[in-house]
């Protein structure tokens, strides 16, 4: 019988995946023991330790659960249409286009056979339905220099080694053990900056999403590095295109908002807000609607002015930060 | 990552949205048009009667623009947000400036009908009012320096008083009376005796002066003493009793001679404390009817007293003046002249006012909507009460009511000649029905049409006409008797360029009891055109022998009259 999957039914760390594409497979370690001389061997001595790989792509639909999974240090849960086990978190990348679906691609590391069958899922949902598309390409750039005019498509990307840790008699890895990481973000503008340097600048940028035909970001991809890359591309009747890259390879802790005073208000008000980590914040939202101003009084403070609302339902506060 | 959100919410304030103000309340098709007021970028709709036009958010949401737009069904515009409590005026009268789109036949003749297709002719009014406003042109003369004459030819004035109103002359009426009778119970033809108060500006070319009667529309009825003259009296005091309304009055009169009963207005104001009304002895010899202005208008106090007197004492006088006697208080109404279409009832018609509020010598009112269920036309729309000082155009300003036409030949500034339309009629909004005049051009004519707002011309009417006798006087005679030939167009109306031209026709006698027409039976008249519709000429004294001759024209086209 031949099944023909419409979707695919993907759960990583418990949460549901829209994914467009899976992939798994792992090998056996086995080592072919030849004596000298010998043509053939007769022995095998195969290995504990499974090599495998669970490579899967989706569509964002408002939530990315993987996204969330950068900075963990441990194992991560997954089921593949029944067939479970723990992997690592390798690779992760987001790929943003404008007027085009926001496309993941995210790779595990396993160390272990998986078990369970599989099971084929008939799902007609059509994935389209939930897909969020580019809204807008918003870049804060926190560096003195400015980067360009406009973005025409954006990548932003992580990745680590992985490597299991295994002691004499173990059958299976402890644990994973990370190495180094880095993160990057690769945008691709129309009128790059001539004069930007490329070494040696630190810049920090923070990608919004905001779901198609809507101007609630719902979700914000920070960077803070140094530019490590610029490049000029011309070809035959196409957009004369630009691409630097920014790499990152430290954390920044993450923002966080306590609270703020006064809780209403209208236009043209100020309104404080406390928190933590405040320095890294780029933009500042009251809903949909981007604060008019804003000011870094400190780590913990910051005030902003209310923006014109249309829609004047109570609305949460949000910040793009580059944490 | 990237992106941190608040657990708690902020609440926003509502916004006050506010209209403030408009750019003009009146504009051509097309126009730009501003409407002001604040926090405007959450105005989500702008009507236009059932229009929903588009607009722009200007100058940091204090500033709204549209188009005037094509075709508009009301004169209010209403600003609507979806979100927000508007406050303010949103709803705010608009008037389109009418236009003349086009006319049919193009060429056609005296008393034809031709259709006037446009934009906006109905001249809406203040919002509500649907109408073709006409109003008809009355003839009149100048006598003397200061006095024109106005003759009512096409009203029926069956009661209440006479009023006249000016237009395009800044001089008032200072008073006006009939020429020959005491009576304002008039009938039509009679003449109307106008003063004005200023004599330069009668020397104005175009002008035109309407006449209107009015009922009496609503009456309150008050309390007050009767005062009774003395023979001889030269001048008597009213004392009113307290609890008047702080509005118009009348005193009336009772002239001993006609028996009928006058009146005159007054305004009741608080400048200065009494007022004085003077007769001239035309009224009390009962001859005539006539006065002069109130002397002084003054304070009306409740109680207070007034004095009224006379120039002349007349002898055997006496009747009694009734200060208020019956009181009468007209409240304000809307008048019109409505005029079915359909050949049915013509003649006054009024709009009641039910909504109007008097305070402190102000009034406000609400249009209605007077949009009938027949074609009509409405000559004239007017607030007013008993006083002819309180005669007002409420819409002289704003209003769109057309107030003339014409007919004209030369560029649309420079007539060569200006014929006036007159049986003008409106079909619906948008068409006008008139009757080409008789004038002395034909081709490349112009329809001017005059409202309160402005002039709508259209250019390129031409009009035909063609020769045609109706009598020939005297029917018999000798020869070198003078023979007069009465007819219609015997001279080509005027080019463009402005020349005329004869039509061509050949005037000849030709004799009776000969059959077929030949040429020794016919003598060729000279014959001199008078004007455009008469021919003179003679019999012929040589050659022609004494008999019964048909008087033949001939033109271009054949016999025209024989």
């Amino acid at each position: 019988m031949f099944y023909n999957s419409k979707n695919v039914n993907l759960k990583i760390d418990g949460q549901d995946i829209l994914a467009t594409e899976v992939q798994l497979s792992y090998e056996a370690q086995i080592a072919p023991y030849y004596q000298l001389g010998d043509q053939y061997a007769e022995r095998i001595v195969p290995e504990n330790i499974i090599q495998g790989s669970l490579n899967f792509s989706y569509y964002y639909t408002g939530v990315d659960p993987i996204k969330n999974l950068i900075s963990r240090n441990d194992s991560i849960d997954f089921d593949y249409g029944g067939i479970k086990e723990k992997g690592y978190l390798k690779n992760y990348n987001v790929r943003f286009s404008p007027h085009n679906p926001i496309l993941c691609n995210a790779e595990l590391t396993l160390f272990r056979a998986p078990t369970g069958s599989f099971s084929p899922v008939y799902n007609n949902t059509d994935i389209l339905e939930n897909v969020v598309h580019v809204n807008n390409i918003s870049i804060t750039n926190f560096n003195d220099q400015n980067i360009s005019g406009s973005y025409l498509s954006a990548n932003y990307s992580y990745t680590t080694e992985i490597r299991p840790e295994i002691y004499i008699g173990d059958t299976q890895e402890r644990r994973g053990v990370f190495g180094p990481r880095e993160t990057s973000l690769n945008i691709v503008c129309d009128n790059l900056n001539p004069l930007l340097e490329v070494s040696g600048i630190k810049v920090g940028a923070v990608l919004g999403v905001a779901p198609f035909s809507t101007s609630l970001i719902t979700q914000g991809y920070a960077i803070t590095g140094f530019l490590t890359k610029k490049s000029l591309q011309s070809r035959s009747e196409e957009l004369l295109t630009n691409e630097i890259t920014i790499k990152q390879f430290n954390v920044i802790e993450e923002a966080e908002i306590y609270g703020f005073t006064p809780t209403s208000g209208r236009y043209r008000d100020k309104i404080v807000i406390t928190g933590k980590n405040f320095n890294y914040v780029a933009r500042v939202f009251f809903g949909e609607y981007e604060a008019d101003s804003f000011t870094i009084l400190g780590e913990n403070t910051i005030t902003a002015i209310v923006p014109r609302a249309r829609n004047i339902s109570n609305q949460q506060i949000r910040m793009l930060t580059l944490a | 990552m990237g992106l941190i959100t608040s657990t708690g919410f902020f609440k926003y304030i509502p916004p006050n949205p506010k209209i403030t103000s408009i750019s003009s309340p009146t504009g051509n098709l097309g126009d730009t048009i501003s409407i002001f007021g604040t926090d405007l970028d959450y105005v989500d709709n702008l009507y236009f009667g059932e229009d929903n036009l588009n607009f722009a958010i200007l100058d940091n949401f204090q500033r709204i623009e549209f188009q005037v737009p094509f075709d508009p069904n009301t004169g209010v515009l209403e600003i609507k947000s979806n979100s927000f409590e508007l406050t303010g005026n949103n709803k705010i009268s608009f008037l389109p400036i009418f236009q003349i789109e086009d006319f049919n036949p193009k060429s056609a003749s005296e008393g034809d009908t031709i259709i006037v297709s446009g934009k906006v002719l109905n001249s809406i009014i203040s919002g509500n009012v649907y109408a073709n406003p006409i109003t008809d042109d009355i003839p009149y003369y100048f006598s003397g320096n200061r006095n024109l004459f106005c003759l009512d030819t096409s009203r029926n004035i069956t009661d209440g008083p006479l009023f006249c109103e000016e237009f395009n002359i800044n001089s008032e009426i200072n008073s006006f009376r009939t020429q020959s009778i005491s009576t304002f119970n008039l009938s039509s033809g009679r003449q109307i005796y106008l003063k004005f108060d200023k004599a330069s500006d009668l020397s104005q070319k175009y002008y035109e002066v309407n006449i209107f009667a009015f009922p009496q529309i609503r009456q309150e009825y008050f309390e007050s003493n009767q005062v009774a003259l003395a023979t001889g009296f030269s001048s008597f005091t009213v004392n009113l009793i307290s609890g008047f309304p702080d509005t118009n009055y009348s005193v009336f009169y009772t002239s001993p001679f006609s028996g009928s009963t006058h009146y005159y207005s007054f305004i009741k104001n608080k400048t200065t404390g009494s007022f004085d009304i003077e007769f001239s002895n035309a009224l009390l010899s009962g001859a005539d009817f006539r006065y002069t202005a109130i002397k002084n208008t003054g304070f009306f106090y409740d109680s207070g007293e007034y004095k009224i007197y006379s120039s002349v004492v007349p002898a055997g006088y006496t009747s009694h003046v009734l200060p208020f006697e019956n009181n009468k208080l007209y409240k304000p109404f809307l008048m019109s002249s409505i005029e079915k279409i359909d050949g049915q009832a013509i003649g006054d018609a009024y709009i009641g006012l039910n909504n109007y509020n008097f305070i402190n010598n102000e009034f406000s009112l609400n249009i209605p909507n007077a949009n009938p269920s027949h074609a009509f036309k409405v000559n004239y729309l007017t607030v007013f009460n008993s006083g002819t000082n309180l005669s007002t155009f409420l819409y002289d300003s704003t209003g769109s009511y057309l107030k003339k036409g014409y007919l004209a030949i030369g560029n649309q500034d420079n007539f060569q000649e200006k014929v006036p339309l007159t049986n003008i009629t409106g079909v619906n909004k948008n068409i006008l029905i008139f009757s080409i005049p008789d004038t002395n051009f034909h081709i490349n004519g112009l329809i001017e049409l005059v409202n309160s707002t402005g002039i709508a011309k259209k250019s390129n009417i031409n009009i035909v006409e063609t020769p045609i006798a109706t009598q020939v006087l005297p029917i018999e005679g000798r020869r070198g008797t003078n023979v007069m030939i009465v007819g219609k167009s015997f001279k080509k109306p005027i080019l463009i360029d402005g020349t005329g031209d004869y039509n061509g026709v050949i005037v000849r006698f030709r004799y009776a009891d000969n059959i077929y027409l030949e040429k020794k039976n016919t003598f060729e008249a000279d014959f001199l055109l008078i004007n455009k519709n008469l021919l003179s000429g003679k019999i012929p004294i040589k050659n022609i022998p004494t008999g019964r001759y048909a008087l033949q024209m001939i033109s271009e086209n054949g016999s025209l009259f024989e």
